[in-house]
C-alpha cells in the first residue's frame, strides 16, 4: 500500500527574459523553431574521450542545460534537474558511402526534433565520427535555456576543458551559478533603474503607428525557417572598416542602420512620406551584469525607430542612427515582451517591430588543439517574420545571413532579399547620400528595366485609315457591319465612309483638325468615325445626351472644325457648324490628305482627379500598335464577330470601332442603351454569334447574374476598366463557355498596355493585370523613381510607343504626367498614379489607386479582399467596399451591395465569420441596383450617404458563445462587466499568462481547445466565439471518443470510461498531468438522444470494448473508471480479456462491485439532476439547496464548470445516462478478469458503509490498492489526479 | 607597487574610456555604471585590444560582467599584479 507525501516545490519562476519564448513555444508545442543549434566541424587527430570529459564538465557548470520547465496556473516554472544536463552522443557513421552528406542530413533532423520541455532533455550534443581524421560536434540547446550568446560561452568552454585535458594544462575559472544571472535580473526588476528605462522607452515610442512588414501576414513564427546566405565581399568590408575608422562609429551600428534604410525601400509607399521603419534589434543584455557569463537566455529584442533620411550626408544619417542605438543600449534591459504589454501590442496586428537585424560580432570560431574548426549555425530561434544576421568577427569575414518566415517568404524571395541586401550595402558604404544608392542588384535592374520590357516588334509606321482602306476592299463582299436590319459589306461600308470623309475633305477638313461626333450608338455613328479619321482629321467623341457645362468646356478646348450629331444638337454657344446624317449626302466632294502615323487619330476626355476633363491626344503610330498586337496575339480574323456596346467616350470603345475593319471581322453595334441591359445584351450575343465582347468588370458581375446569360458562348470576353476580381472570373468560368482575359491600360496608352488571361484560379483578389504589349515598356517605381523589388508595391509607370502625344492645350499637364524615361534617352514615360506589385515572373497586379490606400486602425486593408467575402457569402449579387471619412477623417468601411433575397442584418451575419472584426464594414448599403456612369462603370458618386447605426458604442455579446466568452473575458481580465463582442482580449489588458488562462478556461466551458495561438491570432471577442464555434462543430466534445490530452503516449493509450453521467471530460486534468500517455475519454452513446438503450451493462461493455479495441488494434489495453464508470471498466477488460487482448493497468477510482449497488433505489430525474454535481466534482450533499435543473446548471455555469454549457440535447442525455447506467449496474453481475484490479480508495468515505476494496478480490486476478486521503467525490479534483497522475507515471509499463 | 610601475595606469584607463565613449574624462566617475554612461560591447572590445597590448589576458568576459570603472580598474590591477 502507497501513500502519497508532499509535491516537491524546488521550482521558481521564468524570468522575464524567458517568457516570450515560453509562450511562443506553448502557442505550438511541437515546432523545433526554438532549439537553437550549430555544428563545430572538426578536422584533424581528435580525441573523443578527451571531448567526451569535457562536454560532462560543461554538463556540471552549465546549470541551464539541465533544466526542465512545468505549467501552473500562476504562470510557467522552472527548476534545475540534478544530473539533467546530456552526455555527448556518439554516432559513427564513418561507414556511410557519404558521411558528410549523411551527417549533415542527421544532423538537420536532429535540429528539427522538438524539445520536451517537462521531462528534457532540453539540449543535446552529439559527435558525429565521418572518418578517422573528420568529426563534426552538433550541438542543439532550447532557446529557454540558452540565447546566442550562450551557446558562443558554452561551444568556447567545451574548447578549453577540451586543451587544457590534452595539453594537461588547468582550464579558466568555471561559469558562475545559472541562479546568478537569476538572481541579477530579480535585482532589476526592483530596481529604479528599470523606472527610468521604461521612461525611456515609452517617450522613444510615443506616436509610433502601426507598425508594417514587408508583406502582409501574420508574423508568427512557422516551425522552420528559410535560409539565405552570402559572403559580404571583401570591398564592401574593407569600405565598412574604412568607414566606421573614419565616422568614429562601430562597424555593428553601420550595417544595422543601413539594414534598416534597405528594409524602407522594401515596404509600401507611403502616403505622408515620413520614411521611419521601426527594427527589431536583439541585444545581448549582459554587459556590466553579474549575468554577463552565466549561459542562459538572456537576449532582448527592443524596437529601433529609424527615420530614413536619404538626402542626409551618409556619415551625419549613420551618426544620428548610432546615436539611437547608444541610447537605446543603455536603456537595453528592459524587456521588449514587457514593453508589449505596456503598449499593448499583443496579438494579431500588433507588431512592436519589423524585421529583426543582428549583428554577432562575438560568435568567433573556438580553437582546439590539433583540430581546424569550422563552424556552422543552424538555428537561433524563432522566425516571426525576416531576420538579417551578420556573423563573423568582421577581421575575417563577414556572412549576410537571411532567414525567413515561409508563411511569408518563399525561399527564392529569402534568397533575392540576402542577395539584394548584401548589393545595397556595398553600395551604400561607398555612397554620400542613400539617395544615390539603388535597390535593386545590377542583375535585377537589368531584368525589370530590359528583359521584362523586351517587347520589341516590328510595327509599321502607318494609319487606321490606311489599315482599314487596305482591309475594307481587300474583301469587299464580306459582312463588314450589323445594325439591327442594316447590314453592310465592307464595300458598301468603304464607301459609305469615302463619300463622307470626301464631304468633310470639301469642307476643308484634314490632319491636325478636330471633328467631334456626338451620335448616339447606329450605322451613322460608325461610319462618322472612319471618315473623319479617313479625312485625316481627330475625332473627339461626345456623348449625345449629356448637355451639361462639361460638354461646352469641351467643345470648347477641342474646338472642332465641325460637329456630327442630330440637328438639334446645343453647341452651347461655340460657333461650330453642325452636320446631321441627313444632311451628309449634300453639297461638294473632295479627295481628303490621308493622315501621317503621328497626326492625331482622336482626342478623349478622361475626367481627372481634379474633376476638369482632359483631352488626351493620341496618334495613329500608337493606336496601330495596340491593335494590330490584339489581332495578332488573339488572332482576329474572317469570322469573328465583334459586339460593339461600349460608349464611344470611353477608350475602350476605340478597338470596338477599328479592329474589325482592320481584321476582316465583323463589328455587331448594340442598339444605344443596350449596354445596360444583361438580357437585351444576351439576346444579341446569341442572336448575332458574336464571338467577342468587352465587359466593365462591374457590368460583367450585372451580365453573369442574369440568367439570360447562362451557358452562352462568347469566344473571348475582354475586361478593363476596373480590377478584374478572381471571385468573378471564376463566375464566368461557370456560366460562360469561352475565355476571359483582363486588360489594363489608361486612356493616355492607347486603351491598353497589360494583359493577362484570367482563369478564376489566380491567388489573391484580383486577377494580375499581367504582361505589357507590344513595344511597351512598364516600371515600378518607388518616390524616387528607382526600381522596386518583386513584391514590394511601386508606382507604375508606362512607356513605348502606345503613350498619349499629351493633353490638349495642357502643356503644363502633359510635362508633369509625361516625364523624362529615365532608362532610355529620350524617351517619355506615363505616370499612371496607380499601385501594382510585380510576381517573380514580371506580372503585375494592380493595387489602387496611389492616393486611395485604405487604413483602418493604421493596418492596410485590401477592400478587393472585403467585396470578394461579401460575394462569397452567396447573398451578394454584387458588391463593392469603399472607405469614406468620416467627420473626423477616419476611414469607416462601408460596403455597397446588390442583394434581392437578403437585409444588411443577415449579410452583416453571413460576414461575421468569414472577416476579422477589422474588416468588417460599419455600414452596409442594400441596392437594388448599382449606378454606372456611360461607360459601364460604377459611378461612385452616385452611391448614397453611407447610414452608419445609432451604436457606434460596443455591441453586447450575443447569448450562447459570445456571452460565455464575454464573462470569460471579464473574469480573467478582471473587467467590472462582461466584455463586448468587439473586445479585443489584448487591448483590454490581456497578456500572454492570461492568452492562456483563457484557453484553458475556454477548455473547460467549451470541451474544446482553441489553441493558444488562435487567441493571439483572433483576440476579438465576436471572431473568437465563431473560431470556437466552428471547431465545436467539429467536435463538441460528446462524441463516443473524446480525446482528453495532448500526450505523447510513450506508455500507451489510457481509456477513461465515463462516469455515471456519460461524459468523460471529469479526466481532463488527470489526462494533463499524465504527460506519457494518451488519454481518450469513452462516453455514452446514450448523450444522443436518438440512440437506443442497451439491454445490460455487459452488451455497453461490449461496445466500448469494440471501439476501443478499433482504436488500438494491438498491444495492452489500459482502463481506468470512476465511480460507476469503474464497474464498466471492468465489465470492458472482461470483454477484451475475452478477445485475447492484453489489459494493462486496470484502475478503478472508488469504484465498487455492483453488489453494492443492487438494493440502492434508483435515482428520480430530479436526483440524476443532483447526479451532475458529483460527475462535476462538487459534493452533491454540501449542496442541498440546489434542486432544480435551472439552479444546477446555473451554479456549474459560476464555478466556470464546463458541464453549465451543455447543450440542452446533452442535458437530457446526461440525466438519461445517469438513470440508465444505475439501473443497468443493478443488474449486472461481474465477471472474472484475469488481470489485477487497481483501486484507488478514497479513504475519508465509507465509513459505516460495507463499501471496502476487498469486494473485487473475487472479480480479479489481483488487487493493488493505493489509499488516498480524499473523498469520492474528490477523486478527480486537482490535487487528486495529479497524485494519481504521479503513482501512475512512477509505475513501470 | 605605484602606478608609475604599471603599464597601464588608473588615469590613462579612465581616460581611455571617457574618449572611447566621447565624454569628458569627468563623467568617468568611479563607481558610475559604463551602461549608463554608454559604453557598449564593441567598445569593449576596442579598450581590450588596446590595452591587450601592455596587459596580456585580459579576460573580455570578466570585464564584461563588472559594472563600474572602478570594478574595471580592480581587474586590471590584478592582471597586472599577476
Amino acid at each position: 500500500m502507497s501513500v502519497f507525501g508532499p509535491m516537491e516545490t524546488d521550482s521558481f519562476p521564468l524570468c522575464d527574459s524567458q517568457d516570450g519564448i515560453w509562450y511562443a513555444q506553448r502557442r505550438d508545442p511541437g515546432s523545433p523553431v526554438f532549439m537553437t543549434g550549430q555544428a563545430l566541424h572538426l578536422k584533424g587527430p581528435l580525441d573523443s574521450e578527451a571531448l567526451d570529459r569535457a562536454i560532462a564538465q560543461v554538463g556540471q557548470e552549465a546549470q541551464c542545460l539541465s533544466l526542465r520547465f512545468s505549467e501552473t496556473k500562476a504562470g510557467p516554472r522552472q527548476r534545475l534537474q540534478p544530473g539533467g544536463a546530456p552526455r555527448m552522443a556518439l554516432r559513427d557513421l564513418s561507414a556511410e558511402a557519404d558521411p558528410l552528406a549523411a551527417a549533415e542530413a542527421a544532423i538537420l533532423a536532429e535540429a528539427k526534433a522538438p524539445a520536451d520541455l517537462a521531462h528534457g532533455p532540453i539540449a543535446g550534443f552529439t559527435l558525429w565520427v565521418l572518418g578517422p581524421d573528420h568529426h563534426i560536434l552538433s550541438e542543439r540547446i532550447h532557446h529557454l535555456a540558452a540565447d546566442g550568446y550562450a551557446m558562443v560561452l558554452i561551444t568556447n568552454r567545451i574548447a578549453e576543458l577540451y586543451n587544457a585535458l590534452v595539453r594537461d594544462t588547468a582550464p579558466g575559472p568555471a561559469f558562475p551559478p545559472y541562479l546568478q544571472a537569476v538572481e541579477a535580473e530579480a535585482r532589476y526588476r526592483e530596481a529604479p533603474k528599470r523606472d527610468k528605462d521604461r521612461a525611456f522607452w515609452h517617450e522613444t515610442l510615443a506616436g509610433l503607428g502601426a507598425v508594417e512588414g514587408m508583406v502582409a501576414g501574420e508574423a508568427t513564427s512557422a516551425r522552420w525557417f528559410h535560409r539565405a546566405e552570402i559572403a559580404l565581399p571583401e570591398t564592401a568590408r574593407a569600405t565598412l572598416h574604412a568607414l566606421s575608422e573614419r565616422t568614429k562609429l562601430s562597424w555593428p551600428d553601420i550595417l544595422t542602420a543601413l539594414s534598416g534604410a534597405y528594409l524602407a525601400r522594401c515596404l509600401p509607399p507611403k502616403e505622408d512620406e515620413t520614411h521611419e521603419v521601426v527594427l527589431g534589434v536583439p541585444l545581448m543584455n549582459r554587459m556590466g551584469t553579474k549575468a554577463s557569463r552565466v549561459p542562459a537566455s538572456l537576449v532582448n529584442v527592443l524596437p529601433l525607430r529609424l527615420v530614413i533620411d536619404e538626402d542626409a550626408a551618409l556619415a551625419d544619417w549613420l551618426a544620428e542612427a548610432a546615436a539611437r542605438m547608444a541610447a537605446m543600449r543603455r536603456h537595453g534591459r528592459y524587456r521588449g515582451e514587457g514593453l508589449r504589454r505596456d503598449l499593448g501590442r499583443i496579438g494579431a496586428g500588433q507588431r512592436l517591430h519589423g524585421p529583426l537585424v543582428n549583428v554577432l560580432p562575438f560568435d568567433a570560431t573556438p580553437k582546439m588543439e590539433g583540430l581546424e574548426t569550422r563552424l556552422q549555425i543552424l538555428g537561433a530561434g524563432s522566425v516571426d517574420d525576416l531576420t538579417f544576421c551578420f556573423r563573423g568577427d568582421g577581421g575575417e569575414g563577414l556572412l549576410v545571413q537571411a532567414d525567413a518566415n515561409p508563411h511569408l517568404y518563399d525561399l527564392a524571395t529569402t534568397q533575392a532579399h540576402a542577395a539584394r541586401l548584401s548589393a545595397f550595402l556595398a553600395a551604400a558604404l561607398g555612397a554620400e547620400r542613400l539617395a544615390d544608392v539603388a535597390t535593386l542588384t545590377a542583375e535585377e535592374h537589368q531584368t525589370h528595366v530590359v528583359t521584362r520590357n523586351a517587347t520589341g516588334h516590328p510595327v509599321p509606321e502607318t494609319t487606321l485609315a490606311a489599315l482599314i482602306s487596305d482591309q475594307l476592299k481587300a474583301a469587299p463582299e464580306a459582312e463588314a457591319l450589323v445594325f439591327g436590319d442594316k447590314r453592310y459589306s465592307a464595300a458598301r461600308l468603304d464607301a459609305a465612309i469615302d463619300d463622307l470623309a470626301g464631304n468633310l475633305a470639301a469642307r476643308g477638313i484634314g490632319p491636325g483638325d478636330v471633328v467631334a461626333v456626338a451620335l448616339p450608338r447606329s450605322a451613322e455613328l460608325i461610319i462618322a468615325l472612319q471618315a473623319v479619321v479617313r479625312a485625316g482629321a481627330a475625332y473627339v467623341p461626345l456623348d449625345p445626351e449629356d448637355a451639361s457645362a462639361r460638354r461646352a468646356d469641351m467643345l470648347e478646348r477641342a474646338a472642332p472644325r465641325l460637329v456630327l450629331a442630330a440637328g438639334d444638337f446645343d453647341t452651347a454657344g461655340q460657333p461650330v457648324p453642325v452636320l446631321a446624317p441627313e444632311a451628309w449626302s449634300e453639297g461638294p466632294r473632295a479627295q481628303p490628305v490621308a493622315p501621317g502615323p503621328t497626326d492625331p487619330a482622336y482626342v478623349l476626355f478622361t475626367s481627372g482627379s481634379t474633376g476638369v476633363p482632359k483631352g488626351v491626344v493620341i496618334e495613329h503610330r500608337a493606336i496601330v500598335n495596340r491593335l494590330l498586337w490584339m489581332r495578332d496575339h488573339y488572332g482576329f480574323g474572317p469570322g469573328d464577330r465583334i459586339l460593339q456596346k461600349t460608349p464611344a467616350t470611353f477608350d475602350v470603345s476605340v478597338w470596338e470601332f477599328f479592329l474589325p475593319f482592320l481584321s476582316g471581322t465583323a463589328l455587331v453595334v448594340a442598339p444605344p442603351g443596350a449596354h445596360r441591359d444583361p438580357v437585351q445584351l444576351a439576346g444579341i450575343i446569341r442572336d448575332e454569334a458574336i464571338t467577342t465582347a468587352h465587359f466593365v468588370p462591374s457590368m460583367l458581375s450585372l451580365f453573369l447574374a442574369a440568367p439570360a446569360s447562362d451557358g452562352l458562348r462568347i469566344d473571348r470576353v475582354f475586361a478593363s476598366g476596373e480590377a478584374l476580381p478572381v471571385s468573378l472570373a471564376r463566375q464566368f468560368g461557370e456560366r460562360i463557355t469561352g475565355t476571359l482575359h483582363n486588360l489594363y491600360g489608361p486612356t493616355e496608352a492607347a486603351v491598353d498596355v497589360t494583359y493577362q488571361p484570367a482563369t478564376g484560379r489566380e491567388p489573391g483578389a484580383s486577377v494580375p493585370i499581367g504582361l505589357p504589349v507590344w513595344n511597351t515598356r512598364l516600371y515600378l517605381l518607388d518616390a524616387r523613381g528607382r526600381p522596386v523589388p518583386d513584391g514590394t508595391a511601386g508606382r507604375l509607370y508606362l512607356a513605348g510607343r502606345q503613350l498619349a502625344r499629351g493633353y490638349l492645350g495642357r502643356p503644363d499637364l502633359t510635362a508633369e504626367r509625361f516625364p523624362e524615361d529615365p532608362f532610355v534617352p529620350g524617351e517619355r514615360m506615363y505616370d499612371t498614379g496607380d499601385l501594382a506589385v510585380a510576381a517573380a515572373d514580371g506580372r503585375m497586379t494592380f493595387l489602387g489607386r496611389i492616393d486611395h490606400q485604405v487604413k483602418i486602425r493604421g493596418v492596410r486593408i485590401e477592400l478587393g479582399e472585403i467585396e470578394a467575402a461579401l460575394e462569397a457569402t452567396g447573398l451578394v449579387s454584387q458588391a463593392v467596399v469603399l472607405a469614406p471619412p468620416d467627420h473626423a477623417g477616419k476611414a469607416r468601411l462601408v460596403a455597397y451591395v446588390v442583394a434581392p433575397d437578403a437585409t444588411g442584418d443577415q449579410i452583416r451575419a453571413a460576414l461575421s465569420g468569414q472577416l476579422p472584426a477589422m474588416m468588417q464594414p460599419a455600414a452596409i448599403m442594400v441596392l437594388e441596383a448599382f449606378p454606372l456612369n456611360p461607360s459601364g462603370k460604377l459611378d461612385r458618386k452616385q452611391l448614397p450617404a453611407p447610414q452608419f447605426g445609432d451604436a457606434p458604442a460596443a455591441r453586447a455579446a450575443a447569448p450562447g458563445t459570445e456571452a460565455t466568452l464575454a464573462a470569460l473575458y471579464a473574469e480573467i481580465l478582471g473587467l467590472p462587466a462582461p466584455a463586448s463582442a468587439e473586445a479585443d482580449f489584448f487591448a483590454a489588458g490581456g497578456d500572454s499568462l492570461k492568452a492562456v488562462q483563457l484557453s484553458l478556461a475556454i477548455e473547460e466551458a467549451f470541451g474544446t481547445d482553441p489553441g493558444l495561438g488562435t487567441i493571439f491570432e483572433v483576440p476579438v471577442l465576436a471572431d473568437l466565439a465563431q473560431r470556437i464555434e466552428q471547431s465545436g462543430q467539429r467536435d463538441d466534445g460528446l462524441g463516443p471518443l473524446v480525446r482528453l490530452s495532448q500526450g505523447t503516449g510513450t506508455k500507451g493509450t489510457l481509456f477513461a470510461i465515463h462516469p455515471a453521467g456519460g461524459i468523460s471530460w471529469c479526466y481532463r486534468r488527470l489526462a494533463r498531468e499524465l504527460k506519457d500517455w494518451a488519454v481518450v475519454g469513452v462516453q455514452s452513446p446514450l448523450l444522443d438522444p436518438n440512440a437506443a438503450m442497451p439491454d445490460s451493462l455487459s452488451e455497453l461493455a461490449a461496445a466500448y470494448a469494440t471501439r476501443i479495441a478499433a482504436e488500438q488494434p494491438e498491444g495492452p489495453v489500459h482502463l481506468l473508471g470512476w465511480s460507476l464508470g469503474g464497474i464498466i471498466a471492468h465489465a470492458v477488460a472482461a470483454h477484451l480479456e475475452g478477445q485475447d487482448r492484453q489489459i494493462g493497468a486496470l484502475v478503478l477510482l472508488d469504484a465498487y462491485p455492483s453488489e453494492c449497488w443492487r438494493n440502492e433505489p434508483e435515482p428520480d430525474e430530479g436526483a440524476a439532476i443532483r447526479a451532475l454535481l458529483a460527475i462535476a466534482g462538487h459534493d452533491p450533499d454540501a449542496y442541498p439547496h440546489l434542486v432544480s435543473r435551472t439552479e444546477i446548471l446555473g451554479f456549474l455555469r459560476e464555478t466556470g464548470h464546463p458541464l453549465g454549457h451543455l447543450p440542452m440535447a446533452a442535458q437530457h442525455g446526461v440525466v438519461r445516462s445517469v438513470q440508465e447506467v444505475n439501473r443497468l449496474v443493478r443488474g449486472h453481475r461481474e465477471p472474472r478478469v484475469a488481470a489485477p484490479v487497481i483501486h484507488v480508495h478514497a479513504r475519508l468515505d465509507h465509513a459505516g458503509s460495507d463499501r471496502t476494496p476487498q469486494l473485487w478480490t473475487p472479480h480479479a486476478g489481483a488487487l493493488e490498492v493505493v489509499d488516498m486521503d480524499c473523498r469520492h467525490a474528490d477523486m478527480v479534483s486537482d490535487r487528486a489526479s495529479q497524485r494519481v497522475a504521479q503513482w501512475l507515471q512512477g509505475r513501470t509499463g | 607597487m605605484t602606478d608609475t610601475t604599471l603599464s597601464l595606469t588608473r588615469d590613462q584607463m579612465q581616460a581611455d574610456i571617457a574618449a572611447e565613449i566621447g565624454i569628458p574624462l569627468a563623467e568617468v566617475e568611479p563607481d558610475e555604471s559604463l551602461v549608463d554612461l554608454g559604453l557598449d560591447s564593441m567598445q569593449v572590445m576596442t579598450l581590450l585590444m588596446k590595452w591587450g597590448e601592455v596587459i596580456p589576458g585580459l579576460e573580455f568576459s570578466l570585464f564584461m560582467e563588472a559594472e563600474t570603472f572602478e570594478e574595471w580598474w580592480q581587474i586590471a590591477a590584478e592582471a597586472q599584479a599577476a
